[in-house]
């Protein structure tokens, strides 16, 4: 067991240090580090809002939690998809150009550990590092804004995004073995999905599914202010059902890459 | 160990689309320092690769240390490999990647001895992508040392190099080999390189075993009767001497020298020879036997 781990442990050092070696986590910890002092800069005047005035008693009423999540969530939803897709880009598809996939397994490893540690790293370094960050730009910025329920929504949208992006990302990584194509197609995927899913003719939970984090975002921005934007409101239910949809296919899209690359050729 | 070969390939093919890399190759790799040779494109890299579990063979089977190639992870905890140019991870040192790579392994050896064996001692923390070629080579060496290996499997372990680095590389491996008595399997197509340290060599070529053997045997059978003139002007000598006095199968191997065959002992026709070169014009500075494994080489393949 203390060996297996030890195995384990080393697969991760040499992936964490093959793959966020510089600039590549300093990068990625000052982007995400950006959204508190963003929304400190951007939500300060709201905070300070004089008491005793009638905009006061508005967001007091209606608009806090989601305002200043919503600002929060904007800066993640256009940098969520592209800092994934070039981490799987870095971590797997060009593993596999180089060849340093072979070198990996001349050693004794299993395949699916291999993999494993990719996708672990691919979604706990950023998924931890938006999770912190959020908590901390809560906790410093705007510790009086928001409701528990909102932050959950919020963060649960931003995991099961990048397992769903990591895990479709991943698989394209795992058939093409080329940079540029999980690049492409996961650029693709995280510009165009969104614009698609904005028609209102498909089910919510559909919405949900494919784009989790940007119907969280829906979701609490409408939730806090549907009363002053009179705005369509996703209901929490089709939130719940899509996010568990999302989580499942998220899954089933790992199973697959599993399976293809237990079974495909490495440098033939 | 019951079986006496490290490696028993037992009719494997292999197709990529229409190309067939390895044709129905039967291969016995006895213990000891063992060379496959073949021209690029002859298959080597392929057998290694599904010795290795990195591809799957299309029909036949194949056992490495008695164990069956499906049992792709066991083999590899009791072998070490050194692929082609194999890519490694630039940022980390030497000696970090080594460590890792040992735990692995699951094994506990020093990688500070390891790096000393491979006279790497005084580049313990440099960035592998700060190594030279030779250097990364040598790394490659220690790194197929890093488990507790019976048998250790090296694809062209002296490309990239230079000569005095490929002089380096050769002496390491002969040295490694006599201390730790590991068989080793060399795959390349130098062949000067695989006489020089190999007690045993197979010949590939398209996708087939030709011959093997001891690496004197195959020498003494298929090179013994062949000679090398080292003149002034091979290119004319080797016409002026086309058929006459029974020598054969006559190769040019450069401005200065060419080989042939001749079946009996060469007193008895180096002064008519001799003679022929002077009617040419052309100085002949030496008349050598050859019998090399290069020899040997091109007579079985051709």
């Amino acid at each position: 067991m203390k060996h297996k781990l030890a195995k384990l442990m080393a697969q991760f050092q040499i992936e964490i240090r093959m793959s966020y070696r510089f600039p590549v986590i300093e990068g990625l910890t000052a982007l995400i580090f950006l959204y508190p002092i963003w929304i400190a800069i951007s939500t300060w005047q709201d905070v300070n809002i004089r008491p005793d005035t009638l905009e006061y008693f508005v967001y007091a009423e209606f608009g806090f939690s989601g305002k200043h999540l919503a600002t929060l969530m904007t800066g993640m939803l256009q940098w969520l998809p592209i800092i994934v897709i070039v981490l799987v880009s870095f971590t797997a598809a060009k593993s596999f150009e180089d060849g340093y996939i072979q070198t990996l397994l001349t050693y004794p490893v299993e395949r699916v550990t291999v993999l494993l540690v990719k996708i672990i790293c691919v979604i706990v370094i950023p998924a931890g590092l938006m999770t912190f960050t959020s908590l901390f730009a809560i906790l410093f910025v705007i510790p009086q804004s928001p409701l528990l329920g909102d932050v959950s929504i919020m963060l649960s949208g931003v995991w099961i995004s990048i397992l769903l992006f990591a895990t479709l990302s991943m698989l394209v990584a795992v058939i093409t073995k080329k940079v540029s194509a999980t690049a492409i197609f996961g650029l693709a995927f995280g510009i165009v999905t969104p614009l698609l899913l904005s028609n209102t003719a498909f089910p919510n939970f559909v919405r949900v599914a494919l784009d989790p984090f940007g119907a969280a975002y829906r979701y609490i921005t409408n939730h806090s202010t549907y009363l002053m934007l009179g705005t369509e409101m996703t209901p929490l239910f089709d939130l719940q059902i899509g996010f568990g949809i999302s989580l499942m296919i998220s899954l089933a899209l790992l199973a697959f890459t599993l399976w293809i690359f237990t079974r495909s050729e490495i440098g033939g | 160990m019951t079986n006496k070969f490290v490696v028993e390939v037992d009719k494997i093919s292999k197709n990529f689309g229409p190309v067939q890399a390895l044709d129905e190759l039967e291969l016995k790799i006895e213990p000891g320092l063992f060379g496959i040779i073949g021209p690029n494109g002859a298959g080597k890299t392929t057998l290694l690769r599904i010795i290795l579990g990195l591809i799957q063979p299309s029909s036949g089977s194949a056992t490495v240390l008695d164990m069956d190639i499906s049992q792709s992870k066991k083999i590899r905890e009791r072998i070490g490999v050194l692929l082609e140019n194999p890519p490694l991870p630039k940022a980390m040192g030497a000696r970090e990647y080594l460590s890792q790579v040992i735990k692995i392994y699951g094994g506990n050896k020093d990688p500070d001895e390891l790096l000393e064996l491979v006279g790497l001692q005084d580049a313990p923390n440099r960035q592998i992508g700060h190594l030279s070629a030779g250097m990364r080579q040598r790394l490659g060496v220690a790194l197929a040392f890093a488990g507790n290996p019976e048998l250790i499997i090296l694809d062209e372990p002296t490309s990239n190099l230079d000569v005095s680095g490929r002089e380096q590389m050769l002496d390491l491996l002969s040295h490694l080999y006599h201390k730790s008595k590991v068989s080793i399997i060399i795959a390349s197509h130098i062949l000067s390189e695989l006489e020089r340290v190999c007690t045993h060599v197979a010949f590939m070529n398209r996708g087939k075993n030709v011959v093997q053997g001891t690496t004197n045997d195959i020498i003494e059978k298929y090179a013994l009767n062949r000679y090398r003139i080292r003149c002034s002007d091979a290119h004319t000598l080797t016409q002026q001497l086309d058929g006459k006095f029974g020598i054969e199968d006559i190769r040019l191997l450069g401005p200065n020298i060419f080989s042939f065959r001749y079946e009996e002992s060469i007193d008895s026709i180096e002064l008519p020879v001799r003679q022929e070169a002077e009617s040419c014009k052309v100085q002949i500075h030496r008349i050598e036997k050859t019998a090399s494994l290069e020899d040997a080489f091109r007579e079985v393949i051709q």
